[in-house]
């Protein structure tokens, strides 16, 4: 299965190193965005 | 992680790099450490963000006999895993997403090792960019 489109994703928030929130929309907002996604830190 | 040593060519089709892990926002400094990537980093402690991307998770994800060999191979090279930061279970994955919101290309890790190929995510920048 694959995601044809990152609409869901668009509004959902995640954190910065400060523990900020960040809308993962604004990603993609400017430029193509190419989300890695890790297993998990270390 | 080996999607950061494209960045150069990553950059050069007028996208962006962006980690996504699952620890607490304080693991990410050490994050930058262990790999020397300046990009930026970001965190989805909830997985919320994992789920929507229907990135795989749970045990079965890494009881795989792929899974273990890719861990063999990983120890033979030196690889140590060390304190876990973020969710055991979860694996990861890589989405190109263009300006509009569509996905150009997506991977979901079936366990671990199982990565994305730089190659192919350049290769689909350059095709959306032209």
């Amino acid at each position: 299965m694959s995601l044809a489109r990152a609409d869901d994703l668009a509004a959902m928030t995640v954190l910065d190193d400060h523990g900020e929130p960040v809308v993962v929309g604004t990603l993609w907002a400017e430029h193509p965005a190419v989300l890695a996604f890790v297993r998990h830190f270390g | 992680m080996q999607l950061h040593r494209r960045i150069d060519d990553i950059r050069a089709t007028g996208a962006e790099l962006t980690v996504i892990g699952n620890g607490t926002p304080n693991f990410i400094a050490g994050f930058r450490e262990t790999t020397g990537f300046t990009g930026t980093v970001l965190t989805d402690p909830s997985l919320d963000v994992y789920r929507a991307a229907e990135l795989r998770r749970g045990l079965r994800t890494f009881l795989s006999v792929g899974a273990a060999m890719r861990t063999v191979g990983s120890l033979s090279r030196g690889f140590r895993q060390g304190r876990t930061q973020g969710d055991n279970t979860q694996q990861g994955g890589v989405l190109v997403i263009a300006k509009d919101g569509k996905v150009l290309w997506h991977h979901i890790s079936e366990s671990p090792g199982d990565n994305a190929d730089p190659e192919q995510i350049v290769r689909v920048l350059r095709a959306a960019s032209r």
